[in-house]
């Protein structure tokens, strides 16, 4: 009973700091960040909830992706609707995968440069057809895409063990 | 998928005046993220102040020697300042275009996806916030308040991608008198604004800065945007372009201002 109370608290605290991370990262490094053209975006979030779902039941990851979906969505987007579709198809995703891969840091890192990739692209087509942004694919993949995945990388590296200590150890209890 | 697609048309035609429910998620995260922001903050503050420590010097050399041309200005500023009040008195004239209040308030968070380059600040319409006001940092124009919850609000950058609502009524003073024109879109290769419609024979050059007009309804005038580095003729050939290197840096903003005008806008 006790492990399951921490589960069920802890977890979404972890991934509430990590979603508030984002939006501080951005503001603070947004020099860095948006050097010119180039556009990073952190997207910690993301990572962590890759890593979960090789920890954490389907059923309740794909809650958490719902929840805090709408609430990114709410908080720092403004348009409903967007990663409240996102994070869950990418935990459901991660889901149908794992149970083929096995879950080393090698074989998680290439899951998160497939679903970031994912989320990029899908993002990139959904601002396209709204008409926020008129850029081409090419400079999309070049100024978006490249430096995103380049980010998420270093910050997946720095973030791996970590996550995977404190999901460990909150789950193990 | 289909209750994506559903929320997604209901949000965009939506005009900003957005449903209590979704008022409510913002203000608890905004409150949650500024525990995160604050301590954040301090460290940030603190080797900033590290960092300004190591060029005083020099920086106190080049002060002393603007201090002396300033006093001059000061004088003349007080005198026309005094004139001005005469005549608004005789012409009974309350509430000029450039009169304005400003609230201050610390940026919390940014949006990470810089699709729509907004960031949050920790006020709100209890603060006094309100939709569409003109939001400044250091010393020029950077965006307008797109989203307006109790404590917390979003701030639109005049950077944003999404160009289609993001129009700044904007004016230059120049030799031969004011030239107003449009600033509508951003140059990220250069990092320069573009004001547009421009009349072909006004004659602008390089270094006139930019004013907001205050012709646009929302914003007072007066607010500075930006010095003109470049112009010349739209891409059709019947108006001006002037290319404006923005008076604050969008990507150095931690503390913001926002301008309600006295004016009432007449609507």
């Amino acid at each position: 009973m006790a492990a399951n109370w921490k589960t069920t608290t802890l977890i979404p605290l972890v991934i509430t700091f990590l979603f508030l991370l984002d939006g501080l990262l951005t503001a603070i490094f947004s020099a860095q960040f948006l050097e010119g053209t180039k556009t990073m975006t952190p997207r910690l979030i993301v990572l962590v909830l890759i890593l979960m779902s090789f920890y954490i039941p389907r059923s309740r990851m794909l809650v958490y992706g719902v929840i805090f979906g709408l609430i990114y969505d709410s908080y720092y987007v403004g348009i409903l609707g967007v990663y409240i579709l996102l994070f869950p198809l990418i935990i459901y995703l991660t889901e149908k995968l794992k149970k083929i891969l096995n879950p080393n840091p090698v074989v998680i890192g290439m899951m998160v440069i497939i679903n970031l990739s994912l989320i990029e692209t899908y993002l990139y087509l959904f601002y396209q057809v709204l008409g926020y942004t008129t850029i081409n694919w090419a400079t999309f993949l070049a100024d978006r895409l490249g430096p995103t995945l380049l980010l998420n990388l270093v910050l997946f590296i720095i973030v791996f063990y970590p996550l995977k200590k404190i999901t460990e150890r909150i789950q193990g209890e | 998928m289909i209750v994506s697609l559903g929320l997604i048309a209901f949000s965009i035609t939506g005009t900003g005046n957005i449903p209590i429910l979704q008022q409510l998620t913002n203000d608890i995260t905004a409150v949650v993220s500024r525990v995160v922001a604050k301590p954040t903050n301090a460290v940030v503050d603190f080797l900033e102040s590290v960092d300004r420590l190591k060029n005083t010097y020099e920086e106190n050399q080049l002060l002393k020697s603007k201090i002396d041309k300033l006093y001059e200005t000061e004088v003349e500023i007080a005198d026309l300042k005094q004139n001005n009040e005469k005549l608004k008195e005789q012409l009974d004239l309350t509430a000029t275009l450039s009169d304005y209040e400003s609230i201050n308030g610390a940026v919390i968070s940014r949006n990470p996806d810089s699709w729509v380059d907004q960031i949050v600040v920790d006020k709100g319409s209890q603060n006094g916030i309100e939709l569409d006001m003109s939001v400044m940092s250091g010393n020029g124009l950077i965006g307008r308040v797109v989203e307006v919850n109790p404590t917390s609000s979003k701030v639109q950058l005049v950077t944003t991608l999404d160009q289609n609502n993001n129009r700044v009524a904007a004016s230059v003073s120049t030799d031969e008198g004011v030239v107003h024109g449009i600033v509508n879109g951003y140059d990220p290769e250069t990092n320069r604004l573009v004001m547009k419609q421009i009349t072909t024979d006004a004659e602008l050059k390089e270094g006139d800065q930019v004013m907001t007009s205050g012709l646009g309804g929302v914003s007072p005038s007066a607010l500075l945007i930006g010095t003109i580095e470049e112009v010349k003729l739209d891409s059709f050939g019947l108006s001006q372009e002037a290319y404006i290197v923005p008076a604050s840096d969008t990507n150095d903003i931690r503390y913001v201002t926002f301008i309600k005008r006295s004016a009432e806008s007449g609507e």
